[in-house]
């Protein structure tokens, strides 16, 4: 069977009704076990939460997950962000999701005009030259938005006239050591000649590391009349300064009108509020919890009774085990691939509801008569709408809710919209045939006899949910979050009663068997279990060869509608492929839309990217744009969903890439995890947009990745997010992509980090990822020698900006600077080597992770995404391999369509690079080093010139330079000179981690000198080297222990090993691994642009490596690793594993 | 831009316009110039107040717009260390900008009061052309990039770290003369432009072969209603030449100008049957939101069925059919026709549509056959 599949790929040869029962056989395998519990939630609903919460007041164990990168799904996926009249929170964790101000900082209300003095200067940096930057209403950035004080300072005010005050606020903002206000003193006068102390207030918030995106709130109570008001600031001893933000003097309140409309009876909330509040409750209850994971197989025991769910997410796929299931989604996912019975859900017409905020919004949508409110200092009121569509529904597969979807977006999106929906909202008509049917309409939670949720003939499960068995009427409650959640704590108290009775499931196995005519293929995942759970790490469960439902099938399937995925998706439906878009997240356009870095710093703005943002200017319809604030976020996703489906093409929201299907090296199709399980997706080409090679990976195909070689990686953010603002750019953190609780401590921590925010991103910025070894990789070399190649689709602009730090030695010889360049990216870049049917567009490209800087930028990417998708339409209307198009025709596409010059049609690849050219780079390396491209191009040529030139030297400094080279490509032909010029040399100002805006050398000249003398491997090297690390302080900068450590792990001297060890135990080199969430959360700083945790960190991580590959000293290099392969941050586990497994 | 429009305009960026005409030197056959009296928000700075700057109009012998100028100082002194001259902007009658001259006895400068050397001028002038520059995306606070110490959280990459796009010592110059230069100034000579070129002047615009002419012949063309059917054909013959991003101004301009419907559906199906692929996507595009088109106009588009080569204007034109329940017998001829295409994908979407119509004998026969040839691919 496994030929007949190719063949039907290939030429396309089954129709979509034979599709519809067609199956592929997945081999047996082993799932590896991720967690064991009493009880397992599906879904991360409120109700689920409180299952969960209750589940483990009683004493289970248990574990929820979550499909969305958040909590309360129900409320926030959706919009519905309100409790309507009558609905009182009655438990704490309401409370908080409803409080509006739980954990945010009080909400500061203008007060009374007046105008101050000061009693010392501003400094210029943050001036206050007219005098209102402390009355003007703007303090949400301690960047631009504030006045720096050198030391202590008295700030008086006059309101003009004798006022009643009732309270007064100083807002500051702080960052550990440089700029935090220890108290302030507040003294008031009528003359301003006699004053009255009436309050002080200390700061209480004084431990925290940064406040700087919302200020500090210092509050004093006052009473009384005055007209004049003397705030005396004292800064912290271990401050240099004080950044003042706004300073707020208020009266009594004046009474508001009580407000008795229906419609102002609803008490909204926010989704950071609600978010934060589940988030709290689990981490308080000890349930363990992930996000985007979605229910795939039912585990089933001995006896065949359910035993537990495998899920799936960015980690590949995982076992649960457990003794009850707690299935909390909307359409009771869980139990309908446990089997239970349904009732049949109504073709044809189905109502479906959908929520927008703010602008005009289309025909028939229907006022809600409530704001949601967003913003911190300036607050905007979006006013709410709630949409009724009507779709045909043929049936309830995935497919047609996925389509459902489309047409609701059809029909609500509008200009001004600022946010919306993220799923559309249903009561479903199709409720599992349960126990005992609850008749009637709602009376209440306690009401519901609990058999009305458990399904016929199933034992262990629970529906949570509206598709429990009870009235339609009484769904439509349930889905409401006060009952729902009241409901569910009766169901995780009875859950966990069960579970208590039930002994664990013993002969655990996935549920599952082959059925007739299914085909053979290789469907490839990753099961490497999740790394936080080492103890149940060699615990699997068997999975059975079984038969996977084949979902859809197109001509192309675009795997990730990102930066390159959605133009991906544009590029081959215009191109005439029936075409696929399978987007985890609700929104299209990656970090530019959801990702909110919605302005382009460099990067080619030519041909399909020049169409885009002629779009989503013109969709702004007549409304402002100004384009040095970036681009409506909003209009962008709206525009590059349409530019698919107006093509032709369809998108799918919610779904995951997990799998690949690989016949005889070819891929055939994806396996997508969805909201309703697990499927094939069937194509004549799969194109990766990722940005991290998934599909590549999952069929195991040789990739680029952090390993133990080294651990640069660029720099990642999350956002706050805002509807209806546009530009934030962050980096803060690292996250791997491939690591799901890597990505669960990122949203965990960045929901801590943006206190007050109306939302946080859902989209993580990271900038380097996994890449692909394709058909070429594209060398920093190539970049700088200006490589032209005879296949170049897109013509990509930036500079080498790696938000990091680089690993290649050619910037260990001449660093990158800032000067714009241009790198070619070839077709064959995208081409996986040794497979066919598959591109890889974007971050997964072929390249050297030092090279693709300047290759990430955003309109490069578009372009290049553009091209991939029209690669694969040509490919399928052909028949043949995606590597076999006519690079010609596509290149001439690619030429009309703007996005290359006509002069790469037909061009000749520039290399080799010829002896003649080599000898002459060879000579101008003594000089200044600028052939070192060309050297490095074809260090083999290279090298035995370098080892002429460098005896043939005319000078000391020349003799130094060749040395360089030759050591910084392994050949000791100059260690002599080394030795002596690092000898000579004293440690010169280094670099540090900071991520964000930083470019040129990240090591040192002597960092690349003691880099360079270590890597000539010669052992009279070490006692220089030690000396040279004996010289390190503490305070010495990261890229000098970064070279010490390279040099000597190189030489791997036991000798080394107990300076390394002494260097490590100087104060403040070690303990910076992030090991437990709640420690995690109280050292990352609320400053979006982090620089201090990963600096230690790295200079922590990497020191022990040294150590360890020394010899290690006393078991600490070891101990170390070990800490860090435990670290949330998961390329810190990866690469502190893959050194540790050097030795076992 | 008709007067009401830039009034509003002016009003909505706080700009205030004085309009006083001075004119200098007399007599048809000679060239005149004419003073305008502004303020304006300085475009580097849209927080500031108005100030007052001229520009200055020069009219052709025969009174035509020509050429414009204004003096502005060189950058706004951001921080006390700047050394501030005049400089003279010069733009084009379309508002591109052409050149500038540095007052004389003054001399433009770099950090610490070096002097602009002739690379800086030449770059200078590069940056002032490039009217797609990065400087126009980034603020003035982005200017200033990342500091170590002393300015907090600043994110590095709205930053202009390009030193392609400043002269390096002169970043605030640049970015301060860019925005005179292609900024609010650019659209008022434009629209001062608009108002003065007499009809005959506006419609010899169109037989340019710059897009930039053409497109301004466009705008003006239909701010001053000049709407006759001559000038619509005209419109509609340059649409042969100019380059497919000024279909959409070429639309607004026929719809503005068609007497009715009818003559609109005209123009547009004389450039649909000979027109690039870019251009009909477009116009269909453009046809989505009308519901009001009569059946025979879609007979009539589907004409140039033949002449398609890309699937995407077939998909396009297709589904604004079905949507519409356009569909007929002529409709169905011309995409039998397509049934035979070079590129699968375009047979396939015509087969496609067909499927699904009620067909006369002949064109089912030649669906059936298509089906017959291609079943395993359909």
């Amino acid at each position: 069977m496994r030929n007949e599949l190719l063949s039907f790929v290939v030429i396309v040869m089954a129709s979509l009704q034979v599709l519809a029962e067609m199956t592929v056989t997945e081999s047996a395998r082993q799932i590896p076990v991720a967690f064991e519990v009493d009880v397992v939630v599906i879904g991360g609903t409120s109700r689920g939460v409180a299952a969960a919460e209750a589940a483990a007041q009683k004493g289970a164990s248990v574990f929820l997950a979550a499909p969305r990168p958040y909590l309360g799904e129900d409320i926030c996926g959706t919009y519905r962000l309100w409790l309507e009249a009558g609905e009182e929170p009655a438990t704490d964790l309401q409370r908080a999701m409803f409080s509006h101000v739980s954990g945010q900082p009080t909400p500061i209300k203008r007060g009374y005009p007046f105008t101050y003095t000061a009693s010392r200067p501003f400094a210029k940096v943050h001036p206050d030259s007219k005098r209102t930057v402390l009355t003007d209403g703007k303090f949400s950035s301690a960047a631009k938005e504030s006045v720096q004080y050198g030391g202590d300072v008295s700030i008086t005010a006059d309101l003009g006239e004798a006022k009643e005050i009732t309270r007064a606020s100083v807002l500051a903002y702080q960052r550990k050591s440089e700029f935090v206000v220890e108290k302030v003193a507040l003294f008031t006068s009528m003359d301003k000649k006699s004053w009255k102390k009436v309050a002080t207030v200390g700061n209480k918030q004084i431990i925290a590391t940064s406040i700087e995106e919302y200020p500090l709130d210092l509050p004093l109570t006052v009473g009384g009349k005055a007209r004049y008001l003397r705030f005396d600031v004292e800064m912290a001893d271990e401050a240099e300064r004080i950044l003042l933000a706004e300073i707020v003097i208020q009266g009594p309140e004046k009474k508001k009108k009580v407000q008795t409309t229906e419609k102002s009876k609803r008490r909204v909330t926010t989704p950071w509020t609600v978010k934060a509040a589940l988030d709290d409750a689990l981490l308080k209850a000890k349930v363990d919890f992930l996000y985007g994971s979605y229910v795939t197989d039912i585990l089933r025991d001995g006896a065949g009774q359910v035993a537990g769910v495998v899920i799936a997410n960015r980690s590949g796929r995982q076992a649960v085990r457990a003794k009850v299931i707690i299935d909390a989604t909307d359409r009771a996912i869980a139990a309908r691939l446990a089997g239970a019975a349904f009732v049949d859900y109504p073709k044809g017409k189905q109502k479906f509801s959908r929520i927008v905020m703010g602008g005009k919004p289309t025909a028939g949508a229907k006022d809600l008569g409530i704001s949601y409110v967003v913003g911190t200092s300036r607050k905007v009121a979006y006013k709410v709408y709630e949409h009724q569509v009507e779709v045909d529904m043929p049936d309830a597969t995935w497919g047609s809710f996925a389509r459902a979807d489309q047409e609701a977006r059809n029909k609500t999106w509008h200009t001004g919209q600022a946010g919306a929906a993220e799923m559309l909202y249903q009561v479903p008509p199709d409720p599992v045939i349960s126990r005992k049917s609850h008749k009637g309409s709602w009376s209440g939670p306690d009401a519901i006899d609990l058999d009305a949720l458990r399904p016929a003939k199933l034992k262990h499960v629970y529906v949570l949910g509206p598709s429990a068995d009870v009235s339609r009427d009484a769904a439509e409650k349930l889905m409401r979050p006060i009952a729902g959640m009241a409901l569910g704590r009766r169901v995780g108290e009875a859950a966990a009663a069960d579970a208590a009775k039930r002994s664990a499931p013993r002969q655990v196995a996935v549920a599952g068997r082959v059925v007739d005519d299914s085909v053979e293929a290789n469907i490839g995942e990753m099961l490497n279990g999740l790394r936080s759970r080492p103890s149940l790490g060699a615990q699997h469960v068997p999975s059975p060869t079984r038969s996977i439902p084949v979902i859809a099938r197109y001509d192309t399937v675009v795997v990730g509608g990102g930066t390159g995925g959605a133009p991906a998706g544009v590029g081959a439906a215009r191109g005439g492929a029936q075409t696929l878009v399978i987007e985890y997240l609700h929104g299209l356009g990656g970090v530019g839309t959801l990702g909110r870095i919605s302005k382009y710093y460099h990067g080619n703005r030519v041909g399909f990217t020049s169409e885009v943002d002629k779009g989503v200017v013109d969709m702004a319809a007549g409304e402002k744009v100004d384009s040095r604030r970036g681009w409506n976020i909003e209009n962008k996703m709206e525009w590059l969903r349409r530019g698919i489906v107006k093509a032709g093409g369809d998108v799918w929201y919610q779904s995951l890439g997990a799998g690949s299907i690989v016949v005889d090296k070819t891929f055939v199709g994806v396996v997508v995890a969805t909201p309703h399980g697990r499927g094939a997706v069937l194509a004549h080409t799969v194109i990766d947009a990722t940005g991290n090679a998934v599909i590549p990976a999952c069929a195991g195909l040789e990739t680029q990745e952090i390993t133990g070689e080294h651990i640069s990686v660029q720099g990642t953010g999350l956002p706050p997010y805002t509807p209806g603002e546009s530009y934030k750019n962050s980096d803060w953190t690292f996250t791997d992509d491939d690591d799901v609780l890597d990505m669960w401590r990122i949203h965990v921590v960045g929901r801590k980090k943006y206190r007050g925010a109306f939302d946080t991103g859902q989209l993580i910025d990271t900038r380097a990822r996994r890449r692909i070894v394709g058909d070429i990789v594209v060398s920093p070399m190539d970049i700088i020698n200006k490589r032209i190649y005879p296949d170049v689709i897109t013509v990509s602009k930036s500079n080498f900006d790696n938000h990091g730090f680089s690993s290649h030695e050619l910037f260990m010889i001449t660093p990158a600077d800032k000067a714009g360049l241009v790198g070619n990216v070839p077709y064959r870049a995208l081409l996986p080597k040794g497979y066919e049917g598959i591109l890889v567009t974007g971050l997964g490209m072929s390249a050297h992770g030092d090279a693709m800087p300047v290759m990430r930028m955003q309109p490069d990417v578009q372009n290049q995404g553009y091209a991939a998708g029209k690669a694969s339409a040509m490919a399928a209307e052909e028949g043949i391999p995606a590597r076999q198009v006519d690079i010609s025709t596509l290149q001439k596409h690619l030429v009309d369509k703007g996005i290359i010059p006509e002069s790469m049609v037909g061009a000749s690849d520039s290399y080799p690079i010829s002896a003649d050219k080599m000898y002459e780079s060879v000579k101008t390396i003594g000089k200044n080093y600028s052939g070192i491209a060309q050297v490095l191009a074809n260090p083999k040529m290279g090298i035995p010139m370098l080892q002429d030139a460098y005896k043939n030297a005319s000078n000391e400094d020349e003799k130094l330079r060749y040395a360089h080279v030759l050591g910084m490509l392994f050949d000791d032909t100059g260690a002599e000179t080394l030795i002596k010029a690092v000898d000579k040399a004293t440690w010169d100002k280094g670099w540090n981690f900071r991520g964000m805006g930083q470019f040129g050398a990240t090591t040192s000249p002597v960092d690349n000198l003691v880099i360079a003398l270590g890597r000539t491997g010669r052992t009279e090297t070490l006692a220089t080297i030690i000396r040279k690390l004996k010289a390190l302080t503490p305070a010495s900068e990261f890229s000098h222990a970064r070279a010490v450590a390279m040099a000597l792990e190189h030489l791997k001297s036991p000798q080394a090993a107990a300076p390394l060890a002494e260097f490590l135990k100087k104060p403040g080199t070690m303990g910076h691994s992030f090991l437990e969430i709640n420690d995690v959360i109280s050292r990352t700083p609320s400053n979006i642009n982090d620089n201090s945790t990963r600096n230690n960190s790295l200079r922590e991580l990497i020191v022990a490596r040294a150590l360890y590959r020394c010899g290690d000293h006393e078991g600490l290099g070891e101990k170390i690793l070990n800490q860090y392969a435990a670290d949330f941050r998961g390329h810190y586990s990866r690469h502190a594993k893959a050194v540790l497994n050097e030795r076992r | 831009m008709n007067a009401g429009d830039l009034l509003s305009r002016c009003l909505r960026w706080f700009i205030v316009l004085v309009a006083l005409f001075v004119l200098v030197g007399a007599g048809p056959s000679r060239s005149i110039e004419v003073s305008h009296k502004l303020r304006i928000i300085h475009p580097g700075d849209p927080n500031s107040q108005p100030i007052p700057v001229t520009l200055v109009q020069s009219l052709d012998t025969h009174g035509e717009p020509s050429a414009y100028h204004m003096w502005v100082d060189s950058v706004i002194c951001r921080e006390q260390n700047c050394q501030v001259v005049k400089v003279k902007l010069h733009w084009n009658a379309l508002g591109k900008y052409q050149r500038y001259e540095v007052a004389k006895g003054s001399k433009l400068t770099k950090l610490d009061h070096v002097p602009f050397t002739d690379a800086d001028h030449a770059k200078l002038q590069s940056i002032l052309s490039d009217r797609n520059s990065p400087l126009m995306e980034v603020t003035k606070e982005g200017l200033t990039g990342p500091k170590s110490k002393g300015v907090d959280g600043v994110s590095g990459a709205t930053v202009l770290t390009l030193k392609s796009n400043v002269v390096v010592g002169a970043g605030y110059c640049c970015y301060d003369l860019w925005h005179w230069a292609n900024g609010e100034v650019a659209d008022i000579v434009r629209a001062q432009s608009g108002q003065r070129f007499s009809e005959a002047a506006l419609k010899k615009l169109l037989n340019s072969d710059k897009d930039a002419a053409i497109s301004f012949a466009l705008v003006h063309l239909r701010k001053r209603k000049l709407f006759d059917r001559e000038t619509a054909i005209a419109v509609a013959r340059s649409m042969r030449r100019a380059s497919d991003k000024l279909i959409d101004p070429a639309l607004t301009y026929l719809k503005a100008a068609a007497p009715n419907d009818a003559a609109y559906y005209d123009d547009i199906v004389i450039i649909f049957s000979d027109c690039s692929e870019e251009k009909r996507v477009h116009i269909i595009t453009s046809l989505s939101d009308d519901k009001r088109i009569p059946k025979n106009v879609y007979d009539r588009l589907s004409s140039a069925m033949p002449k398609f080569n890309s699937h995407h204007e077939l998909h396009l034109l297709l589904a604004l059919i079905t949507s519409r329940g356009a569909g007929s017998d002529e409709i169905n001829q011309n995409a039998a026709r397509l049934l035979k295409h070079k590129k699968f994908f375009v047979a396939r979407r015509a087969y496609w549509y067909l499927k699904k119509q009620t067909l006369s004998p002949d064109v089912k026969a030649q669906v059936d056959a298509f089906h017959k040839k291609h079943r395993l691919r359909l």
